[in-house]
């Protein structure tokens, strides 16, 4: 008898927490927040925090190559280029994996939501793998292994035959280690992809991009697409001074935006139980990427120029998935309404709990890449041969790093940079 | 029966889940990923350095000092699509010389830094006895340089990938490429389209 009652008094407590549950998901309910990724812990800590952070999580094996994609990046951002190549080599690794159509994630994908499958990765993050490995190569003056990431991201662009995976930044990159490893012809070549990557995009095309093209170019003796490029550019490289050496600068600035989900939650009278969509979105930009970065050597002030939007290359990424996300968010909604319909048919409150769960269960996969940077920027400057001190203009704000410059004559001085105040500096002849 | 049976399924599914270590004899070619291996590595170098001693350029050596003839290593430069650790190559390559008997070896550059630092060493430290003097080093005859080269064809799920080794041996006299060897190995990569 006494247990009957407390049967009945626990059934009852059930039934009013699923019932104030269901009633907090019922309706026609939209809800929006953000992946409790990363990349929203980087905006409001230190890169030692946020890979302090990442240290201790322990991800699912399925979200493992991202993890690595987000550490490695920390790491490069920290100036740990050794661990970020670790890490990113790591990722590569995963990542080959995992490229194969699975047939247990298909499965899982149409029944219950996408977040339970291996993280793929977008076309571009592939890429931008391999220019972040390359950066890191650069940084520790191995110029043959920079050389192979290069050729490892040409391959992964062709891959994908896709011309909307072709990146100005790793064609540039490309173009730039070929040239510090003598070979012009292959840098031309990678040079010219740049650009042409850019004008597709409507892009404007850097200084330091229309210098390279000008000056290969005639030193190919291409004259006519020497001549091309004078008359597009309009303007013609000056040879470098006596006594003075070139400082190059790639930049990474910022984060790229992060995604959130939107659920949708509709009661489907003609159904008898709620119908639900969750969809991930990126919100509108609050303010345009601009190249608003400039360096400061000394006394002198380099403005950076853009060379890749990343912050839009995940965007398309997102809309360019939206109508597969789609697709498969229907054929959830179907499945979950033929396991609701049989479960009620058994047990109303058996009905019940499977209508809760096909609610609770439709989750937007919003993983990504959510550390890259929002865009890549790019300079070049000329400076007398001699010790600078340089460091992000940010006004009144001074940097929180500086790196000492060593120009000297005739040499070419590579700065990598981000906007986290971190910079490697390196001389190549 | 049922229980036991159920158990010793589960108990066999859940041992198919942990590590499994099988040692492989060094020699045995296993492909998994279709780049640069061991076996590539080890079978490249024995048969270019095969090569290299089958011509005469070692018996015209032979025939013109006196003595056999000394070959160091230069730089073999990966310009390859993959991080191949040519140093594996390079040993593999000094090994195949080495043994072979035809040729004396010196050691390259890099190692005769740590032997020159040693040998300073021994000078200040070293009993008059045990000692060895600087200025007496074997000079090579022939420098052995190199590249790997690659080109990759993809397409879909397939990849052919062709490597190049090309090893060149130079006379240090007067800068004659006495021997060119060339290696070509083509594999087929064929990456399946599903997964479990």
């Amino acid at each position: 008898m006494k247990a009957t009652a407390l049967y009945a008094a626990t059934r009852g407590s059930l039934y009013a927490l699923l019932l104030l549950s269901y009633t907090l998901l019922q309706g026609c309910v939209v809800q929006q927040w953000q992946s409790g990724g990363i990349g929203g812990y980087l905006d409001g800590h230190t890169l030692t925090d946020t890979l302090t952070e990442l240290e201790s999580q322990t991800p699912y094996d399925r979200d493992r190559p991202m993890y690595l994609l987000n550490r490695g990046l920390v790491h490069h951002l920290a100036g740990n280029y050794q661990l970020s190549n670790q890490d990113l080599e790591a990722a590569k690794m995963a990542l080959q994996g995992v490229q194969a159509l699975s047939i247990t994630e298909g499965f899982t994908s149409s029944t219950i939501n996408e977040t339970f499958n291996d993280y793929s990765s977008t076309d571009s993050e592939r890429v931008l793998l391999h220019v972040v490995m390359a950066l890191n190569y650069l940084a520790l003056q191995d110029l043959p292994s920079a050389r192979v990431e290069v050729l490892q991201s040409d391959l992964r662009m062709r891959e994908s035959g896709d011309e909307e995976t072709e990146l100005a930044s790793a064609r540039f990159i490309a173009g730039l280690v070929f040239e510090l490893n003598s070979e012009l012809s292959d840098a031309m070549i990678s040079y010219r992809k740049a650009e042409q990557v850019l004008t597709r995009r409507q892009l404007a095309i850097p200084t330091l991009l229309q210098d390279r093209l000008l000056s290969s170019s005639r030193r190919l003796g291409l004259d006519s697409e020497h001549l091309t490029y004078l008359d597009r550019f309009q303007h013609r490289p000056a040879p470098l001074p006596d006594n003075h050496g070139e400082v190059l600068v790639l930049y990474l600035n910022g984060k790229v935006s992060d995604m959130y989900q939107r659920r949708i939650s509709i009661y489907a009278p003609s159904l008898e139980h709620n119908v639900t969509i969750s969809q991930a979105f990126y919100p509108p930009r609050d303010r345009p990427l601009g190249s608003d970065t400039t360096l400061a050597f000394g006394d002198q002030g380099l403005s950076l120029e853009l060379i890749e939007d990343v912050d839009t290359l995940a965007r398309e990424a997102l809309q360019a998935s939206q109508g597969k996300r789609m697709a498969l968010s229907l054929a959830r909604v179907t499945t979950k309404h033929q396991l609701v319909k049989s479960s009620r048919e058994q047990d109303p409150l058996l009905g019940f709990l499977a209508d809760l769960a096909s609610i609770l269960t439709e989750v937007a996969d919003t993983r990504s890449w959510s550390l890259l940077p929002a865009t890549i920027q790019v300079g070049t400057i000329r400076l007398p041969a001699g010790t600078y001190s340089s460091t992000e203009d940010k006004g009144p704000d001074p940097s929180p790093l500086q790196q000492t410059v060593e120009v000297k004559a005739g040499a070419t001085q590579l700065l990598i940079a981000n906007s986290y105040g971190y910079q490697a500096a390196m001389t190549y002849n | 029966m049922i229980r036991w049976l159920t158990l010793l399924v589960t108990f066999s599914l859940i041992a198919g889940c942990g590590t499994q270590v099988t040692r492989l004899n060094p020699d045995d070619a296993v492909d998994l990923s279709g780049s640069w291996n061991d076996t590539d590595s080890r079978l490249v170098a024995e048969e270019m350095i095969q090569d290299a001693l089958s011509h005469p350029w070692v018996s015209q050596h032979e025939s013109r000092s006196g003595q056999s003839p000394t070959v160091i290593v230069g730089t073999v430069r990966n310009l390859s699509h993959e991080h191949i650790n040519v140093n594996t190559f390079v040993n593999d390559m000094e090994r195949s010389l080495i043994n072979s008997g035809r040729v004396i070896f010196v050691a390259s550059s890099q190692e005769r830094n740590e032997i020159r630092d040693e040998r300073v060493d021994q000078d200040l430290n070293a009993t008059e006895q045990t000692r060895n003097a600087a200025g007496n080093e074997m000079g090579a005859d022939f420098m052995l340089k190199g590249q790997i080269n690659t080109i990759i064809d993809v397409a879909s799920d397939e990849q052919v990938r062709y490597y190049q080794v090309d090893l060149t041996l130079i006379s240090l006299k007067d800068n004659r490429k006495v021997w060119l060897g060339q290696k070509k190995i083509k594999k087929l990569v064929e990456n399946s389209k599903l997964r479990y």
